[in-house]
């Protein structure tokens, strides 16, 4: 995407906010990229792409809004462009609301084993549509049903109902490793 | 999934850590003007490569005065499509800011590129077709063809494989434009989708 470059006068302003954004979200861009892209290479190449639309978007950034969700916008935004442009990425995807993958082959009395249940779970957003993807992207990364909202552009009811089914799928997938014990 | 189930998966969640993704914050600045400047000699070679072949193809135009009708048409088509691609490409998208919410976004992406495949027959397969046409004329008048031992053969293997190629072109990025459109109709469903900008 293309932005008019900021002035000299922005550049130490984008440079104390691209700073904060960095240090407050860093990881979690780091997860996300993981979560959009399976392949090493490519999850290298998209974190810049994030970075560098990050910092190219920063000098509009009015404060009108909190900066984490400019964040996620931009980072959800730069990886969800990269989705749709490559078409092979896309003809898989499904949503949220036709997914139903069987647990029964998992033993429920095996200790829940962090490293595999998270393959799993990256296997699983990965193949989820870009907005079921946001919305458990940034569940998981406990950010409140009114803050998805504002950086999806959902309404406040449609946030709970694809809440709600994130937490089924994510019961249905994980339950016998980290449910009630 | 109990709330302490969500919790014990979100703090997994968050435990990731990739350190070969580490970002180098000192310079983060001079990797974002490393990466523009990486992107700017790659436009700057494909200039070049452009340069390249306008030049060599000029040159035929010039040298072979027997092949001027297909030589011209070819370079004003490869003009006109490469000029159509630039416009329509995302890279000229600067009515979407990227810092839109996300739903908002994809539908404007979403609908660049069925409005990319859609149009396709306009700006590109009729012009490629018209240069079928000029070559298959110059084959049909040029004696440098019209005399070769295999010119019928050669004639009938070249318009058919143009009008398949064009063909299978057409309709695939057709179909494209199809699963695009439902993909818009999906996000759209049940007031999902909401129309203004959020911020």
């Amino acid at each position: 995407m293309g932005h008019p470059p900021a002035d000299a006068g922005d550049s130490s302003r984008v440079r104390e906010l691209y700073e904060r954004a960095v240090a407050d979200y860093g990881n979690a861009l780091k997860r996300l990229t993981r979560a959009y892209e399976a392949d090493a290479d490519r999850r290298r190449d998209l974190l810049q792409e994030v970075h560098m639309a990050l910092w190219a978007s920063l000098a509009r950034f009015d404060g009108r809004s909190a900066l984490g969700t400019w964040v996620y916008r931009v980072a959800h935004n730069t990886a969800t462009s990269i989705c749709i442009r490559r078409k092979s990425a896309r003809v898989q995807l499904v949503s949220l609301e036709d997914i139903a993958l069987p647990t029964a082959s998992i033993d429920r009395e095996r200790e829940f084993d962090e490293r595999q249940g998270m393959e799993r779970l990256l296997d699983l957003i990965q193949r989820l549509r870009p907005l079921d993807r946001q919305v458990m992207l940034l569940y998981l990364e406990d950010i409140d049903a009114r803050a998805i909202g504002e950086i999806v552009g959902l309404s406040a009811v449609n946030v709970a109902t694809k809440i709600h089914r994130v937490k089924r799928v994510l019961a249905q997938q994980f339950q016998e490793g980290v449910g009630d014990e | 999934m109990s709330n302490s189930g969500d919790d014990r998966l979100r703090s997994a969640w968050a435990k990731q850590t990739d350190q070969s993704l580490d970002v180098d914050l000192a310079n983060a600045e001079a990797n974002v003007l490393r990466r523009q400047a990486e992107i700017a000699r790659r436009d700057r070679i494909q200039h070049g490569s452009v340069a390249v072949g306008g030049s060599s193809w000029l040159a035929v135009i010039w040298f072979l005065p027997d092949l001027r009708l297909v030589s011209v048409t070819g370079l004003v088509i490869a003009v006109w499509v490469t000029w159509q691609m630039y416009l329509r490409s995302g890279a000229r998208l600067v009515s979407t800011p990227i810092d839109l919410p996300c739903l908002v976004f994809q539908r404007a992406l979403l609908e660049r590129e069925r409005d990319l495949a859609s149009s396709l027959p306009k700006w590109f397969l009729i012009p490629v077709a018209i240069f079928q046409v000029a070559i298959v004329a110059t084959f049909a008048t040029n004696p440098r063809f019209t005399t070769s031992q295999f010119y019928a053969e050669g004639l009938a293997l070249f318009v058919g494989t143009a009008v398949v190629t064009l063909v299978v072109i057409w309709r695939r990025w057709q179909r494209q434009a199809m699963e695009l459109q439902r993909e818009l109709e999906a996000i759209s469903v049940s007031g999902l989708a909401s129309s203004e900008p959020r911020s």
